[in-house]
């Protein structure tokens, strides 16, 4: 109950922000055509159709045809569940490793927190899509592997946010007065510090969703992700790139859908920082 | 003569949750000399009045009402001309000296801002000044310690220099927020001491902006008592503290810990949400029909002694 | 019932943690059972140091706590975790004294569910009679901390640690950060639950006026040493230290006929890090003598100590 009425409260937070609704109807959307996608397709998005190649956008093909015949659209529609599946899978594995570690560096400290934190900052050391490269290219093209080299890379910045909270966190009174109760480390951790660092994380998580799908989309049309046939949006882009002046559709439709996808997830993240903390509801005058 | 005359001042904020009347209508005279205490616990509007003085106010605050320095009228003054007054004729001490000191700045360099702005004296002259000032609030080895920075200072020294900041270009007014909230006891009377002296000296007013009811009485002539937005109570400090008129300021000196520590029910009102009427109504055992509808005057009750309470009427 | 000797803390600081900061440095007291001990002093005297050692929420260099005859420094973690009900804190500052992502309600609800102190269909009554027991309202149990004053969440940290029926409670400050009015409430409460409860205190407070009205037996305490303690009426009439002299001479009175001759202490408090020789308080003293800078005083007397070599 209480906890429904608190996600309620965050939700009404977010019908005030335009931004943010504007943003999670377009998440929502792109999720139900993901969902959906085999379904609602129009063509078969792999299969060719070489009679029709390089069509501009026309009734038959609303968003044309690619240099082997298939239909753009199709391709987009399922392409959506490709980026964004394999985004959220991402996000997931980088906030889950980024809590563990984050957590264990800040709460126990000591030699454990060293060897974290040095490792975080070797990683941070060089920038994070060159990293995922050699990471992807050593362990070979394919979507299980960009989602492992971002997933490795990713969640440094998370760790070293995380400990930052937590180390603020652990030195406040009412940690103490758990400890002073009898509570022990574990339930502490998870009851007392966890809540009160979840929701930068979350916030970060959301904003990076759009990075995620960049570097998604950037990994692939290097052509280190989807492996054609599979569509992708990066793939699709990097697929277009040769016909760039003929058939300019191939790279339009795609990174459209980059973009507002980005854009919808940095939209909700944004007003998700504003909503999630119960301080900045009211407390405006103290 | 009246150095500084507040009349009918109000001071409105405007938020999201809706006016935050902070400051409701005050009227307050400082005579040339004259040290006034202003009592209030958190909330009841009495920083923001001190800063209205100074129109330090942010952007989203509505100010209403005259301020009289010297005859002319600060709130319509030219931010020419208010910054002239700023620093030299009317100086603030505020509570955190640490928070308000900039760290990167040397003591020296800081004390010595306000003599290089309004009195365009060369480095060398304003820093000798500066060592004179320092000394003169008792400050050791001040040649040596104008070099160092707010956090080499301990709170009583860096107190002491904020003081000293105020004092330089020799104002004729100082307007001090909680001074000496936050120090220790032992450190809070060296500094309640060097106040009354550099105040003695120097012959400057003070309006003394405080929740601690002792720390003005020591150091003040008279004392105003604000509960949210106004004052309701204005005396010197001898019959406030003898013959205490209104509800809240006997309420008020009760609950200290010396007078019996007697409990008043309920907190103050939040500014945004005051009651109508008398804004002590709801807590006030004397309470009448009329308290909850009017909001009453202040009456006076004596030389100098003014109440704002029915039960004078 | 409460035995604390030879107490030490040295915190470690520099680069390579070799210099330290001699926050707690040899302190002795006890306090009967019942009794409300205070414990005054300036802040980085070493008096919030002390009561979290005893605690042991920050482990000592040195010393020993005794509790019914048992040594808490010699307890395991998890022998110290059972014995923790037994004793509780109130810190400070209230708002942050509680998780500002738990309702009240849960809050007080949390030693409760610990300990299984009630079964669960019993356990709003408890939470209901807690709550007015510390004069809070029923409705106040589904707010949040950042929705209540200061004092409203120092009188639900009060209930939370009643919830465990201690029998002994340390008060760190805990009307500091209140305004007048408020502070008499809370007192007036902790008066009242302490006689209720027939709870042993440890006050610890800069604020003389609070300890007087407050305590049994006051504990003064200079640069992590006591150099005074006995009963509060006669420390506060008979101060023998010069330094709970100065402290007593401080403070300022809120009424304009009372003169007396104030005590200024020269300087600001030694820094902990190097200490001076002998008696710690001998720099800022007015009666310093040779002795005082070579050899330090111990503390002694029967019942009112003092550690001065002038007495």
């Amino acid at each position: 109950m209480q906890k429904r009425r608190e996600i309620m409260s965050i939700v009404q937070q977010l019908k005030e922000d335009k931004l943010a609704v504007t943003g999670a109807i377009i998440i929502l959307s792109l999720m139900i055509i993901a969902i959906l996608a085999p379904h609602i397709t129009p063509y078969d998005p792999v299969e060719l159709d070489l009679e029709n190649r390089l069509t501009s956008p026309d009734r038959n093909h609303l968003m044309g045809t690619d240099n082997l015949g298939r239909d753009v659209l199709s391709r987009i529609i399922c392409g959506a569940r490709v980026s964004l599946g394999m985004a959220t899978v991402v996000v997931v594995i980088v906030m889950l490793l980024g809590l563990a570690m984050g957590t264990t560096a800040g709460y126990f400290g000591g030699v454990i927190d060293g060897i974290i934190m040095r490792l975080v900052d070797v990683l941070l050391a060089f920038p994070n899509i060159i990293l995922a490269l050699v990471i992807a290219g050593i362990l070979g093209p394919s979507l299980t592997n960009v989602m492992i080299a971002l997933g490795a890379i990713w969640w440094v910045s998370y760790a070293r946010i995380i400990r930052g909270s937590v180390l603020s966190v652990k030195e406040k009174e009412f940690v103490e007065a758990a400890r002073a109760m009898g509570c022990t480390d574990t339930y502490i951790a998870i009851r007392h510090i966890l809540p009160n660092v979840l929701s930068p994380v979350i916030v970060l998580a959301t904003l990076d969703m759009g990075h995620i799908i960049l570097s998604i989309a950037a990994l692939s049309f290097l052509g280190l992700g989807a492996q054609p046939p599979i569509p992708e949006w990066g793939t699709m882009l990097n697929e277009g790139r040769p016909f760039m002046e003929t058939a300019p559709h191939l790279m339009i439709f795609p990174g459209l859908m980059i973009m507002l996808a980005v854009l919808a997830f940095n939209f909700v993240g944004d007003g998700l920082r504003d909503a999630l903390d119960p301080r900045m509801k009211e407390g405006t005058i103290k | 003569m009246t150095l500084l005359s507040i009349q009918n001042l109000k001071a409105h904020f405007h938020t999201e949750d809706g006016a935050v009347r902070a400051v409701n209508g005050v009227d307050l005279d400082i005579e040339e000399g004259e040290k006034l205490g202003l009592i209030g616990e958190t909330g009841c509007g009495k920083t923001v009045l001190g800063l209205a003085i100074l129109r330090l106010l942010s952007e989203n605050t509505t100010v209403e009402g005259r301020i009289l320095y010297k005859g002319q009228d600060l709130l319509t003054m030219s931010d020419h001309e208010i910054r002239k007054i700023r620093g030299k004729e009317v100086a603030m001490i505020f509570q955190n000296p640490l928070s308000s000191m900039n760290p990167v700045l040397t003591v020296g360099t800081q004390v010595a801002e306000p003599v290089e702005l309004h009195q365009h004296l060369k480095k060398q002259d304003a820093m000798q000044k500066v060592i004179g000032m320092l000394k003169s609030v008792k400050i050791p080895l001040p040649q040596e310690r104008v070099k160092e920075y707010p956090h080499e200072f301990s709170g009583g020294m860096r107190q002491r220099a904020m003081i000293a900041m105020g004092l330089i270009c020799i104002p004729s007014l100082i307007i001090a927020d909680e001074p000496t909230t936050g120090l220790d006891v032992t450190i809070q009377a060296q500094i309640i001491e060097l106040m009354k002296e550099v105040l003695r000296d120097s012959g400057t007013s003070m309006l003394l902006i405080t929740h601690d009811l002792a720390v003005a009485a020591e150091l003040c002539d008279n004392i105003a008592v604000m509960y949210p937005g106004e004052i309701v109570e204005y005396a010197s400090v001898r019959d406030l503290f003898k013959y205490p008129k209104h509800p809240y300021t006997r309420g008020f000196l009760n609950s200290l810990p010396a007078r019996g520590l007697k409990q008043m029910v309920g907190t103050s009102p939040s500014l945004i949400n005051l009651p109508a009427g008398c804004k002590f109504h709801p807590r006030c055992t004397f309470a009448t029909e009329r308290c909850r509808k009017e909001r009453p005057e202040l009456i006076k009750v004596g030389k100098k002694h003014y109440v704002r309470c029915f039960l004078y009427d | 019932m409460i035995e604390v000797s030879g107490l030490k803390k040295y915190f470690s600081t520099g680069l390579f943690g070799k210099k330290y900061i001699r926050a707690v440095d040899g302190v002795d007291f006890e306090i009967e059972k019942g009794e409300s001990l205070g414990l005054v002093g300036e802040s980085g005297c070493g008096k919030t140091t002390v009561g979290r050692l005893i605690l042991r929420l920050v482990e000592p260099t040195e010393g020993k706590v005794i509790i019914d005859d048992t040594n808490l420094f010699e307890l395991s973690k998890k022998d110290m975790r059972k014995l923790r009900h037994k004793m509780q804190i109130i810190f400070q500052n209230p708002d942050a004294s509680l998780n500002p992502r738990m309702r009240i309600g849960d809050c007080i609800a949390e030693p409760l569910k610990l300990y299984k102190i009630v079964s669960k269909e019993r356990m709003n009554d408890k939470i209901m009679e807690l709550i007015e027991t510390v004069g809070l309202n029923p409705e106040h149990v589904n707010r949040y901390p950042h929705e209540l004053s200061g004092g409203q969440n120092q009188r639900a940290v009060i209930a939370r640690i009643l919830a465990i029926n201690p029998v002994f409670i340390i008060a760190d400050e805990p009307t500091s950060a209140l305004d007048v009015n408020v502070q008499a409430q809370i007192l007036h409460i902790l008066r009242d639950v302490k006689d209720k409860f027939g709870l042993t205190c440890l006050f610890i407070s800069h604020d003389l006026e609070v300890i007087k009205i407050m305590t049994d037996r006051v504990a003064v305490m200079y640069l992590g040493k006591l150099v005074e303690i006995g009963k509060t009426d006669k420390i506060f009439n008979d101060a023998k230290h010069p330094y709970t002299k100065a402290l007593l001479s401080a403070i300022p009175v809120a009424d304009p006929d009372v003169k007396r001759k104030r005590i200024i202490l020269k300087g600001d408090m030694p820094n902990p890090m190097y200490p001076p020789s002998g008696c710690r308080f001998h720099t800022r003293c007015q009666y310093s003598e040779k002795i005082c800078e070579i050899e330090e005083p111990s503390l002694i007397g029967n019942g009112h100590k003092v550690a001065c070599h002038l007495q």
